[in-house]
């Protein structure tokens, strides 16, 4: 596991980007979540990081894992600053902090497991059948576990199981 | 004949499936064909490069590797592999240092990305290399009076300076497609906002009301229907209203994947397809039928 200590090293590399940040609040105008569930703003997510008020605690509460990823703010702060992009490395931090929705833990391991994210059930090839689709060529499933290996995701998902999330 | 590499996904072909077919009709009957390659999830621009961006860039990769070795192009059929593909393709194609340690990792499978080809959005391929011209000559059944309220999505418009597909903040190419066949595009609220299916996985109840809102402003606007160019964005729109019902008051507004009203157009039968779908479509074949 990262040390809590390297992980603020990459806090820091993320408020280069951010530190053009003005504070206007576009992005949360803007943003399809925080119309629906004010917890999450993007704005202040920015405000965090540009007071240096980021420790563990800060993605602890899994409100980044609410952006849906949709880059409406990315497109329209006027300082240019691509918030979607921020909030994916702060999620990416967050998985080494073994912080993550079960959801995205069960997605990554269907890939694994399978290589898709889709469940293929009896009735689903039945349906495709019926519309006279073609049986799709597998995917090869030693070589996505070679991959995910290889990129340490494996070792990720062990350690977010042993740590009971 | 053109060919690309199909790269289908997994919510279409094991979710709903009848998108699949109306895409493997309608595109050959424009000089498209399509090539299946052993391909796995794209994946997920969301959830897997939330998870890790480097294992995203790497799985993304081999995808591209396969359809490189066939020297094809590939088409999407869903826009969150449209962006997942486009992007990564981009970046490793524009970054170096990223583009060496993925296929650091892809030794390991013995492929290289090399870089050698584009991804595509079947939108592109029927508004950019086909053509709005050549649709509307494909039309025998105009949809006259049908009104439909476009959704085009955010997968297929952003990041924007990666995407280049279409005014991310005002997009037209729908709009256009969906006219092209004789229908009338109506103005509605929300017409921008995101479907929330990116949130579904985090919280339900959020990304259901993100959804509402959207099939409220079409309601409002007396739109017969919802048209998108995204599988994900279909099915937070038409199965999702039976999930809206629990939080809201009912709606019951049809939704379509383009190809499906473009084969309709053109006389294709997708009638076994279109039972599949959650919210009724027979008032809107009606109407069509006249
Ligand atoms: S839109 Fe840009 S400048 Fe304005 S608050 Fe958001 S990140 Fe800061
Ligand atoms: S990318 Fe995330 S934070 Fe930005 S507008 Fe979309 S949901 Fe909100």
């Amino acid at each position: 596991m990262t040390e809590p200590s390297e992980l603020l090293e990459e806090f820091k590399e993320l408020f280069d980007i951010v530190k053009l940040c003005y504070q206007c609040g576009t992005c949360a105008g803007g943003c399809p979540v925080f119309r629906q569930y004010t917890e999450f703003n993007p704005r202040r997510v920015m405000e965090k990081l540009l007071l240096g008020d980021y420790d563990e605690q800060f993605i602890d509460d899994q409100q980044i894992w609410y952006c849906s990823m949709c880059y409406t703010c990315s497109t329209r702060c006027p300082q240019g600053i691509d918030i979607g992009h921020v909030i994916t490395e702060l999620k990416n931090l967050a998985v080494k902090l073994r912080n993550v929705p079960p959801g995205i833990v069960a997605e990554m391991e269907a890939i694994l497991e399978t290589g898709t994210t889709a469940a293929i059930s009896q009735s689903i090839l039945k349906k495709r059948e019926r519309l006279e689709l073609p049986e799709l060529p597998k995917a090869d499933l030693d070589e996505i576990q070679k991959l995910m290996e290889a990129t340490g995701a494996v070792e990720s998902l062990s350690q977010i199981k042993e740590a009971g999330n | 004949m053109t060919k690309f590499a199909f790269f289908v996904g997994c919510t279409i072909p094991y979710r709903i499936p009848f998108v699949e077919i109306t895409l493997r009709r309608t595109l050959p009957e424009f000089g498209i064909e399509l090539v299946d390659l052993p391909f796995a999830c794209c994946p997920d621009p969301g959830g897997v490069q939330g998870f890790d961006s480097v294992t995203w860039h790497t799985l993304a990769a081999r995808n591209l590797c396969l359809a490189e070795e066939q020297n094809l192009n590939i088409v999407t059929a869903c826009s969150g592999c449209f962006e997942t593909l486009k992007v990564v393709n981009t970046h490793l194609k524009n970054d170096t240092a990223l583009k060496t340690k993925v296929n650091g990792y892809l030794k390991e499978i013995n492929r290289e990305f090399q870089g050698s080809i584009e991804v595509k959005h079947f939108a592109e391929v029927f508004y950019d290399d086909i053509g709005i011209d050549k649709i509307a000559a494909k039309v025998q059944n105009p949809l006259s009076g049908l009104k439909l309220a476009t959704h085009t999505g955010c997968h297929f418009l952003k990041p924007p300076e990666i995407l280049q597909t279409d005014n991310p903040e005002r997009p037209t190419k729908l709009d256009e497609m969906v006219e092209a066949l004789g229908a009338q595009s109506v103005p509605y609220l929300n017409k921008l906002s995101c479907c929330g299916a990116g949130t579904r996985g985090v919280n339900q109840d959020t990304a259901v009301a993100m959804a509402h809102e959207k099939i409220v402003g079409a309601e409002r606007a007396n739109a017969d229907a919802l048209v998108t160019v995204c599988p994900t964005c279909y099915v937070q729109y038409d199965v999702g209203q039976r999930l809206m019902a629990k939080q809201f008051e009912k709606t019951n507004l049809p939704v379509f994947v383009y190809p499906e009203l473009l084969g309709l157009s053109m006389g294709i039968d997708f009638s076994a397809g279109f039972k599949m779908h959650t919210i009724k479509v027979a008032p809107i074949l009606e109407k069509i039928a006249g």
